[in-house]
């Protein structure tokens, strides 16, 4: 039985279609970014998980029930951070924290337990200080502390870290490293080093359609970074670089130190592209421009046809 | 991992007890006990220092004092419950309760047994008041406690109706702060001149929970006039006084229909923010 399924679910408004037959299933341990622009339908197909929304058709199912149809019990063993709540201006941190803890049924003590445990992960604020009170990143760690109180098997986390400074940004990044040794994170994020950092797997949304869904080491084989810059420790005049035109699809000058080297993404050909350099003069820095994810996401966002040839590659920076 | 499912009697009382602290907590709560006990205080202090109760008995004393009891309960209700729905939708509240698993009928329950207890604490604080200047007046023997019961058991069921009413208006308003004004102003001001139009047209408002209330306070007159003609020639005012169990009968009508809508709406309403 998968930890999270999508039976060719649908959301719209009218003739608007949110989400148009989503179809999808992850089993735990591991983490997966779903990816895609603003209104692609990650929010939406979030919010159908939670029973925020009610799907036009199909089915949301998180470990073998229905959202639909029973709601507390599919949502009983997951936490989730959709858009970005706010506990009530009038509880503590401590209060809202404890709201979620008895409502989930955890016993007063291990509630402590928890509160205490990630108030060290995640360093919350001070717990007596009314949730009102706190900045939007303070707020945001109460509310991510809140979803993993009760210790869930799937985690439902739309842009966690939105709202967070790069120290916060890292304490949350570490602390769903961690969880997703044993449980299944679903994560929408904008940030493409975030999720290669913590997902094994990809769905990439547009349109309410999913473009593509694979395992982060199977795209990093099919989309390989096709550009290398190549620093040189003195300058070098491009008449230089004749050696490398056997190897290298392009050479754009950079400066007269740095050099973008076009080439087939192959690991063979970047070896011999670095022993060429290395024969030009000695090499500072020498390394792939831009990402996996980030040439997939450019990719499908701006292709018709996801998961086909293989991927333009990126345009140099201005 | 994940604790045993919790039932849905133990959630609710988690959800009224959370719930009761934020409403406890809230300036809305502190502003209308403050206005509750400042109007009262000040009718208290100028009959007691001024102008005495103006009154024959104790019951007499207690229908005037309770005069005003069913205006100040519709603006507590209006205020407390006209925003209990609308704040889960309009606000990012709702993202951090509704994703929670608990059935919202539940947390909607928990929620309106909190704003009623925070309302009805509000109207105890009138009706202690009340009794304290009966009982300065014509002794503590004098004050009828039976009629009393049944006073504080129409406010019970009125605040009960009120509430429902604001709670279905605030599931069909997006906005919090709309959902208040629009309970404010269809509970204490659309009321208020529905029933004097037809009242003024001879017919008996029997639908209005504004004029059910009348029966808080009339319940202490000897004999209750049903409908009453006054005027001279051809110009006439007519009013209607609902009996007790009529009022009771609104009221529980209000309580039930409204609170079914607002349990409908809330348990098929969509966050689409």
């Amino acid at each position: 039985m998968p930890s999270i399924q999508a039976v060719g679910l649908s959301k719209s408004y009218g003739a608007f279609v949110a989400l148009d037959n989503a179809t999808f299933d992850y089993d735990r341990p591991g983490a997966v970014g779903y990816l895609g622009p603003n209104g692609a339908g990650k929010t939406t197909t979030l919010k159908l998980f939670t029973h925020l929304l009610r799907p036009t058709r199909g089915q949301a199912m998180i470990n073998g029930v229905d959202v639909l149809d029973d709601p507390k019990r599919a949502l009983w063993d997951v936490g989730s951070v959709i858009e970005t709540p706010e506990p009530y201006a009038m509880h503590s941190v401590r209060e809202a924290l404890e709201y979620v803890a008895e409502l989930r049924g955890l016993p007063a003590d291990e509630t402590r337990r928890q509160i205490q445990l990630y108030n060290e992960k995640l360093e919350l604020p001070p717990l007596d200080r009314r949730t009102g009170k706190l900045s939007k990143g303070q707020r945001q760690r109460v509310v991510i502390a809140s979803a993993l109180l009760a210790e869930p098997s799937v985690l439902l986390l739309d842009e966690p870290t939105s709202g967070l400074d790069p120290a916060e940004r890292v304490a949350v990044r570490n602390v769903l490293l961690e969880l997703k040794k044993d449980r299944l994170i679903l994560m929408s994020s904008h940030l493409l080093n975030e999720v290669t950092e913590i997902c094994d797997r990809v769905i990439f949304i547009n349109g309410g359609k999913i473009l593509l869904q694979d395992s982060v080491a199977a795209l990093s084989e099919r989309m390989r970074a096709r550009f290398i810059d190549v620093d040189f420790t003195a300058p070098v005049a491009p008449a230089a670089l004749a050696p490398l035109s056997g190897i290298t699809s392009s050479i754009q000058p950079l400066s007269d130190r740095r050099y973008r080297l076009g080439f087939d993404g192959s690991d063979p050909s970047r070896a011999r592209l670095l022993a060429a350099c290395q024969q030009i003069a000695p090499v500072l820095n020498f390394a792939t421009v831009g990402s996996v994810l980030e040439d997939a996401y450019l990719q499908l966002m701006s292709g018709p046809s996801p998961g086909g040839s293989p991927p333009p590659p990126p345009p140099p920076p201005a | 991992m994940a604790q045993p499912v919790v039932g849905d009697g133990e959630q609710f009382f988690v959800a009224l007890r959370r719930q009761l602290q934020f409403y406890l907590r809230t300036w809305r709560f502190a502003g209308l006990l403050a206005f509750t006990l400042a109007v009262s205080l000040i009718v208290l202090v100028l009959e007691v220092a001024v102008f005495g109760s103006g009154a024959k008995t104790a019951s007499d004393y207690l229908a005037g004092f309770y005069g005003e009891l069913a205006v100040d309960a519709i603006l507590v209700a209006a205020l407390l419950g006209g925003d209990a729905i609308s704040m889960d939708f309009g606000s990012p509240t709702g993202y951090y309760m509704l994703v929670q698993p608990v059935r919202r009928w539940v947390l909607l329950l928990g929620r309106y047994l909190a704003a009623f207890l925070a309302a009805f604490a509000i109207g105890l604080v009138y009706v202690a008041l009340g009794v304290f200047g009966a009982a300065y007046f014509f002794g503590v023997g004098a004050v009828p406690f039976a009629t009393l019961g049944l006073s504080v058991g129409l406010m019970i069921l009125f605040l009960l109706g009120a509430l429902s009413a604001a709670f279905s208006f605030s599931a069909l308003i997006r906005s919090p702060a709309v959902g208040m004004i629009v309970s404010v102003l269809v509970l204490f001001l659309g009321f208020s001149i529905v029933d004097g139009v037809f009242e003024l047209a001879d017919i008996e408002p029997w639908f209005s929970i504004q004029y059910a209330g009348q029966a808080i306070s009339e319940v202490f007159s000897s004999t209750i006039s049903h409908r009453v003609v006054l005027g001279v020639g051809r110009i006439r005012v007519i009013t209607y006084h609902p009996y007790p169990a009529e009022a009771a009968a609104i009221m529980l009508g209000y309580f039930v229909l409204f609170l079914a809508l607002a349990l409908l709406v809330y348990d098929r309403k969509e966050s689409q923010g």
